[in-house]
């Protein structure tokens, strides 16, 4: 896993002001959709990133991917930095997937046209070579020559991602933003999904950035998993550390909503109460303390940090506080 | 496609059917068309004659029968007034009204659609604002007040423009602006909301994340998407031109074919007014079977279920 790192992100943050008002704006104050986020994702790994609606996932990888500007800090995309000139020299090696096939796809495009817009873009191929080099890859992903012709509506929720797979695969990517990309779907077709991922990884050695709020799907496609709380890492380790030795509150109430099936099963499954903070107003101190069953005095006071707990597994926890360093 | 466009013109047939029939027997209602052709003191028999000579001393029916046979051998008759066939009058005066009809309605076009998007795009700015209200007034405020309103501003206070007539491309300022106001006012408001919808849908992203240039962004891939429902009510927008001419020519003494019909209808000029209803009829319908062909070209998700 410690190989080269493609993607080091620094202290991002994003915060949005929210205005009223007729023919006039009035801050009426911030919205901190991520909150000074750090982390690194290896090249050839899957790094899932796991948290509730709402909680900056999809802030986060607006960001990575330029769609949306940071307010502070950085990301360096392979040691360099990402920023408004080096972005279009990055598109060609960094795609995403997005969450919604029924809406990611202009209507008006057939799948020929979909699948070539980054060729057109990025390269001069001819309209041969273009097919070219979009054929194998379309036959890989099950389609067959004459489904070029159809047009978003004519095909299924299924393959319709698999559409949005290929568009992004085009060009050759090193890196690839998986935006939840199997929540719209059925869960039939979900499981059909993942696999397509990460066998499109084995072969052509690609790093995902896999967003999803769904522990299972996560648990199925990552190697590192990342856990967000209103605009905050709070956990972060390999997947089976992750599972095995918990170290956030937040994270094992996660852990333990993944459902088993298995009647016979009894768990102590305490759902999480209450609703996540509106951003707008978050808590002081620590941002889960008020849905946490352990918090404390000092979570009220102080934002925990994110801080190498055991080796190569973070938590931003006051409950550690005494074993930071133990490592 | 060929099922669907044989029952659109049927249905377009029937519909036209309906109105002709309607102004038919409306038309008949209205009174005697001799009270206004004949001087007050013209006699009983003098009447009489004239209504046989006008081949109003039919039965109705029969009147009806040479009114729908008329369409198709393409005599539809004498106006009683001008004693001229009503097909030359009305293809003089149609000059006028085309020309003003297409003026208004590309100015309409073409600045609603471009107000409408770029308030889309600066959404809640200030000329968002501006336009939703600009757009809410020009949509409700009827196009006669307007008319009248700018030849008192225009004509008696400033005196820049001349108050009515077809002459030279001042004349024109006047009916434009009252006839285009309303249609572009509807149209920027129907652009607006549409680009904001589809502003919203992830393939504008995607199409961002695979590099697309931003300007390419709006116009290939938002307001493609976006001017499919704006185009229906373009094209309706221009059926009704023809109609809500009627009103702005007689404010402008405009020497199209609507001041033509207004006279006929207070003359009781059944051929005219009958005529002229149909010319219109004609012209909203077909834009409508236009507007619904053009449709299913213009968005895929249509064509299949034509």
């Amino acid at each position: 896993m410690n190989g080269e790192a493609l993607i080091d992100v620094r202290g991002l943050k994003k915060h949005f002001a929210v205005n009223r008002g007729f023919l006039s704006h009035h801050a009426e104050g911030t919205v901190k959709a991520v909150d000074g986020v750090s982390f690194t994702i290896y090249r050839g790994e899957t790094l899932g990133l796991i948290g509730e609606s709402g909680c900056g996932k999809s802030t986060l990888s607006r960001m990575l991917i330029g769609l949306s500007e940071s307010t502070e800090g950085e990301i360096f995309f392979r040691g360099r930095k990402v920023d408004k000139r080096t972005i279009n020299e990055i598109r060609t090696s960094m795609q995403m997937v997005f969450q919604d096939p029924y809406s990611s796809l202009d209507p008006r495009m057939c799948m020929r046209r979909i699948v070539e817009e980054p060729l057109r873009i990025h390269t001069h191929l001819s309209r041969a070579e273009k097919l070219e080099r979009i054929l194998p890859l379309v036959k890989q992903l099950g389609f067959s020559e004459d489904d070029l012709k159809k047009y978003p509506h004519e095909f299924s929720g299924g393959q319709r991602q698999r559409i949005g797979i290929a568009r992004a695969f085009v060009l050759g990517p090193e890196f690839i933003i998986c935006d939840e990309p199997v929540s719209a779907l059925d869960v039939s077709i979900q499981a059909q999904i993942l696999n397509l991922f990460r066998e499109l990884q084995r072969e052509k050695g690609v790093t995902y950035l896999f967003i999803s709020h769904d522990m299972s799907v996560i648990k199925h496609v990552s190697d590192r998993i990342a856990v967000m709380y209103l605009g905050r890492i709070v956990e972060l380790a390999g997947k089976n550390e992750l599972f095995s030795d918990t170290l956030h509150p937040y994270t094992k109430a996660l852990i333990s909503s993944i459902p088993i099936p298995d009647p016979r099963i009894h768990t102590d499954m305490k759902p999480l109460e209450g609703e996540l903070p509106s951003p707008l107003n978050p808590p002081s101190g620590c941002p889960f303390r008020l849905r946490c069953g352990k918090a404390m005095d000092i979570c009220s006071s102080s934002v925990p940090q994110l801080r190498e707990i055991r080796k190569g597994h973070y938590a931003a926890c006051h409950l550690f506080d005494g074993d930071a360093g133990l490592c | 496609m060929l099922k669907y466009l044989v029952k659109r013109l049927l249905k377009a047939a029937v519909t036209i059917f309906f109105i002709l029939t309607l102004v038919f027997f409306f038309t008949r209602l209205s009174g005697d068309p001799t009270d206004w052709i004949l001087p007050d003191d013209a006699t009983e028999e003098q009447r009489i004659e004239m209504r046989h000579s006008l081949g109003l001393d039919k039965p109705l029916i029969e009147q009806y029968g040479d009114v729908l046979l008329s369409l198709f051998t393409g005599d539809a008759g004498r106006s009683y007034n001008y004693l001229r066939p009503v097909s030359e009058l009305y293809a003089e005066r149609m000059g006028a009204t085309v020309r003003l009809g297409l003026i208004s309605f590309a100015l309409a076009a073409a600045v609603g659609v471009t107000l409408g998007t770029v308030a889309a795009v600066k959404r809640n700015s200030f000329f968002d604002r501006f336009t939703i209200m600009l757009s809410v007034a020009g949509s409700t405020l009827p196009n006669f007040v307007l008319g009248i309103l700018l030849v008192f501003l225009f004509c008696f206070v400033l005196r820049l423009l001349p108050s009515g007539g077809e002459d030279g491309a001042l004349s024109y300022i006047m009916p434009v602006i009252a006839m285009a106001v309303a249609p572009m006012a509807n149209i920027a408001r129907l652009t607006r909301t549409s680009l904001l919808d589809v502003l919203r849908q992830d393939y504008l992203d995607s199409a961002r994340a695979k590099g697309v240039p931003e300007h390419t962004v709006l116009i290939k891939h938002a307001l493609r998407n976006a001017l499919i429902p704006v185009i229906t009510v373009i094209g309706l927008q221009l059926g009704t031109l023809v109609g809500g001419s009627v009103v702005v020519e007689t404010v402008f003494s405009w020497p199209g074919i609507g001041s033509l019909l207004i006279n006929g209808a207070k003359m009781r000029d059944y051929p005219i007014v009958i005529y002229g209803v149909m010319l219109i009829s004609v012209a909203v319908t077909v834009m409508n079977t236009i507007v619904d062909l053009s449709y299913s070209l213009l968005d895929p998700r249509i064509r299949d279920n034509a």
